[in-house]
């Protein structure tokens, strides 16, 4: 018995004496290292051996569409966070494209201001309902999230390109496009400030909140949440709705940037999205997942379409790499957990 | 239809039209197996679930039994004396002929380890019985044999060959073949499909689904165990003495060197186990070694040559072929475990009722519960796995759906609104059976620890006090004496009885009044154990009062001041602490009149 006893103390000392693994920005940043050193070598890369990449304009792009990616990502990962995955994000780009255009572009006032205001929010009532009802569906009856956004993303769609005809609807007012389509602060693309801005506001939810421990927990084992007194279905479906709302908010951005509804908007998001939350360092099934590493994922993500479009590699190889870029993601985060 | 033809018939499309209509699919069975499986389909259908019940009682006594070891192990002679207890590395001159030889298994789970040093060895052509209590080790020993899972130190040999068996198939290549506690069948597949899974008869590349058929419907026939059982018919639909024939069967199937039998008549009659002896000692005579695992004294005296004791991962003892095989020299190999202390001392100062449940019935099957817990208790709730004692403290807690009754805390009736917060509410926590259910294990000792408290103690609008939930955290990591004493570790790293204090710690910070234990000592090391007594008595003295809710006989007796018995999902009786005997509770354990 003795000699049990000290081999479980001495195991102890051991563990004791063993670098923590804190939970908390620096490990979480050290999660999701894994894939800086690819990250700087696709710097690197296109640094040396792509024309035009160090250019203003160039750069410039790049943090728009970093900016986009980044938002959408971090609606995702709130997902991913408690446990589920959404599939609908793309259509609810495209939905709140149609729907914040339909409201803005009507031809009653020439102010375009106070039109783009009632727009945008339409546009994001109706993201969140989207989020409202995934959630709603995935946690009071107990499906499997997969199943009912993958039902969504085509309700979705589906209601965007009636809405429209399948045609773009002209008629943004200016307003719009020149606060959130081209504008800049100091040189810096308005859409990267607000990008920022939410992933701080994002980041203090997600650590600094009761709202975001919970979130963890639920990920983590939503039996010992129940168990904690902690209503798990009001916070996943807050967890889609918030999803929901990321996605129509970067459909607002991106209707601003192109200057028109469009019913087939965000096509590529999704997969984008993933890919980058994945790569970021979040956990799929729930429970993991830090904001640093999922702007930095998304980042990744949107240099490697850039240059392949700078070196002109088509979009439909542009799929297969970033099919293949999620697929690496996951298969790699498998087996460093193990 | 030709046999090809057959044989294409996908497996799901014909389970699929059985589920359709049972008249189409008797037809469409019956043109299966009228030449693979003559007659036995149709004989089987008609007595679905007979013999369940009688399997029932015998379970119940192997339960006792069980149980009864337990206590008594408890209860004995902390010493080990006598010629009983022989050197257990002690080298056979004749190794060259021994089956399997095991020298210094050793395997543990984190810090707690659950073989320690085993020596095991087997010869050809004998039963060699593994002995002890639950959690003694003998589902790990076997598991490893089968290649289930890897041990951390010693050697195993077989016939004399040093082998590594590092997966299933290496050990059923080693003609190492077991049948499982629990089975190891595929619910969903049928009989046939699963005594041949993993080893098909094919033709080219289709099954042989004839050949299968027809070795498994001979042997069936050779067992002359008067049990009808379709071969075409779901696992899932058969009743569990059928389940550990076709179990036992698939095993005896196989070619085999060493069989192993985990607790394999458990479901079983005595006559179905007189066939199953039978057997065994003709797989003996043909040299095969067997390895039995039971409880069962009395089967033990029938097929046993010799015992192996284990208690705590090691080997205690041995009862050699020489030797007889007694009831007392079994328990004489289970003497007291030397560091575990189950009798506290406990407060006599109980206050008034704290907790009052009244004819409390819930969907899940309880039937008119009625107890009360007096401030400064420990309540005991005891009773067989299925006897509902746990659904107990779940249905108190608001995890099941209340049908009637009420549930008073401190004179308030709060049965129509209860829910796991609304009970958290009123300051009564519950410890999960399954621990892990309790904790997120990706995340660290802190946030585990203060998950209920957030909203009341460490956030203010909704945003967290982080300060003085390490404060917090610090003090109670100290006062349960967490190892290591660092509150930013992930639990997954932590081993079993650590990750229960944290879920205890989760209920000092809640400042819990009343406490509902439900199975917290199980798969606990030893010493962890007499750390929750301790604790759970402490508790109990500025507690409203405190539930404990444990199969353990000894837990009821001596760490409780009163104990209420569960059996079929109704209270049976309810003893006070100083007039409760061990026969006693047994009695009741078992529904029996006493």
């Amino acid at each position: 018995m003795s000699k049990v006893n000290s081999i479980i103390k001495l195991k102890e000392e051991m563990e004791s004496a063993r670098p923590t693994a804190q939970i908390g920005v620096f490990r979480s940043f050290i999660r999701s290292a894994g894939f800086l050193p690819l990250l700087v070598a696709a710097l690197l890369i296109a640094g040396l051996f792509v024309n035009h990449f160090f250019t203003i304009m160039n750069l410039m792009n790049i943090m728009r569409q970093t900016s986009y990616l980044a938002i959408i990502t971090i609606g995702e990962m709130l997902v991913f966070i408690v446990g589920g995955f959404d599939l609908s994000i793309g259509s609810v780009v495209a939905l709140t494209s149609v729907v914040t255009t339909m409201i803005a572009a009507t031809k009653f006032a020439d102010n375009g201001a106070t039109l783009t205001i009632v727009g945008i929010f339409g546009g994001l009532i109706s993201a969140g309902l989207v989020g409202l009802i995934n959630g709603t569906v995935i946690a009071v009856f107990r499906v499997a999230s997969f199943i009912v956004t993958l039902a969504m993303m085509g309700i979705a769609a589906g209601v965007a390109l009636d809405l429209s005809g399948g045609t773009p609807i002209w008629g943004v007012p200016k307003f719009m496009i020149s606060v959130f389509g081209g504008g800049s602060i100091f040189g810096v693309p308005t859409v990267f400030i607000i990008m920022v801005i939410v992933s701080v506001i994002m980041y203090i939810l997600l650590n600094q909140t009761k709202l975001g421990r919970y979130f963890w927990a639920i990920g983590g084992n939503e039996n010992a949440a129940i168990l904690s007194g902690i209503n798990t279905k009001k916070y996943i479906i807050l967890a889609y709705v918030l999803c929901g709302l990321f996605a129509g908010f970067t459909g607002v951005l991106l209707t601003a940037r192109v200057g028109s509804g469009e019913p087939v908007l965000g096509g590529g998001l999704m997969l984008q999205a993933m890919a980058a939350a994945v790569m970021g360092g979040t956990k799929v099934g729930g429970g993991e997942g830090n904001i640093p590493g999922v702007v930095l994922g998304a980042f990744f993500i949107v240099l490697v379409s850039n240059v392949m479009d700078l070196v002109n590699i088509g979009s439909y190889i542009q799929m297969i790499v970033m099919g293949g870029f999620l697929m690496f993601a996951i298969v790699t985060d498998e087996i460093l957990r193990k | 239809m030709p046999a090809i033809g057959r044989a294409l018939v996908p497996h799901c499309l014909k389970r699929y039209l059985g589920q359709l209509s049972s008249v189409s699919s008797s037809c469409q069975e019956d043109q299966v197996c009228s030449n693979e499986s003559a007659g036995s389909a149709a004989v089987g259908d008609g007595a679905s679930f007979p013999d369940i019940l009688d399997g029932g009682d015998f379970q119940q006594a192997l339960r006792l039994f069980s149980i009864e070891l337990r206590t008594l192990s408890a209860l004995d002679d902390p010493q080990p004396r006598g010629t009983f207890f022989r050197e257990s590395r002690r080298l056979d001159k004749d190794q060259d002929v021994l089956l399997m030889k095991v020298r210094g298994l050793t395997k543990s789970f984190e810090s707690n380890i659950v073989l320690n040093d085993v020596d095991f060895d087997l010869k050809p052509g004998e039963v060699h019985v593994l002995f002890g209590e639950n959690g003694a080790g003998k589902t790990t020993f076997t598991k490893i044999l089968c290649g289930g899972y890897l041990p951390k130190s010693g050697e195993i040999a077989i016939e004399g060959q040093k082998v590594h068996i590092a997966k299933p198939a290496d050990s059923r290549s080693l003609g190492i073949v077991a049948v499982h506690q629990d089975f190891s069948l595929v619910p969903q597949l049928n009989v046939l499909e699963n005594l041949y899974l993993g080893r098909e008869f094919k033709t080219g590349p289709f099954l042989n689904k004839r050949k299968m058929a027809k070795e498994a419907k001979d042997y069936f026939e050779d067992l002359k165990i008067g049990i009808d059982i379709d071969l075409n018919k779901k696992i899932s639909l058969l009743s569990m003495e059928k389940q550990q024939v076709v179990a036992i069967a698939r095993a005896l199937l196989q070619p085999l060197k060493i069989l192993i039998l985990d607790e394999p008549t458990s479901n079983f009659t005595d006559r179905e186990t007189g066939i199953l002896f039978e057997h065994i000692r003709e797989l003996t005579q043909r040299g095969v070694g067997v390895i039995y695992i039971s409880h069962v004294v009395e089967e033990l005296k029938a097929i046993g040559d010799r015992v192996t004791i284990l208690r705590d991962g090691r080997v205690v003892g041995h009862i050699d072929s020489n030797e007889k095989i007694t009831k007392e020299n079994l328990l004489k190999g289970m003497v007291q475990r030397p560091a575990e202390k189950v009798r506290q001392v406990l407060t006599t100062n109980l206050g008034k009722v704290c907790l009052e449940v009244k004819n409390l019935s819930t969907d899940s099957g309880l039937k008119d519960i009625n107890l009360s817990v007096k401030k400064g208790e420990i309540l005991g709730i005891g009773g067989l796995p299925d006897s509902g004692k746990s659904l107990v403290g779940r249905a108190l807690f608001g995890l099941e759906k209340i049908l009637s009754g009420e549930i008073q805390i401190r004179g308030e009736d709060i049965v129509h609104e209860i829910s796991p917060s609304v009970a958290l509410k009123n300051r009564m926590i519950y410890f999960p059976a399954e621990k892990l259910d309790g904790l997120v294990l990706c995340r660290d000792i802190k946030e585990n620890a203060t998950l209920p408290s957030l909203e009341d103690k460490f956030s203010n609008r909704g945003i967290l006090d982080k300060g003085r939930e390490r404060d917090a955290v610090s003090g109670i990591v100290e006062k349960l004496n967490v190892k290591p004493p660092n509150m930013g570790r992930r639990v997954c790293y932590l081993s079993g009885g650590n990750q229960q204090k944290v879920i205890m710690g989760r209920g000092l910070l809640k400042e819990a009044k009343l406490f509902i234990f439900d199975e917290i000592t199980r798969g606990v090391d030893i010493a962890s154990k007499v750390e929750f007594y301790q604790i759970v008595a402490e508790i109990a003295k500025d507690a409203d009062g405190v539930i404990f809710i444990t199969s353990e006989l000894a837990e009821l007796l001596d760490l409780c001041h009163r104990v209420v018995i569960m059996y079929g999902k109704r209270v049976e009786a309810t003893l006070e602490h100083e007039y409760a005997t061990r026969e006693e509770l047994v009695h009741h354990i078992l529904g029996l009149e006493v």
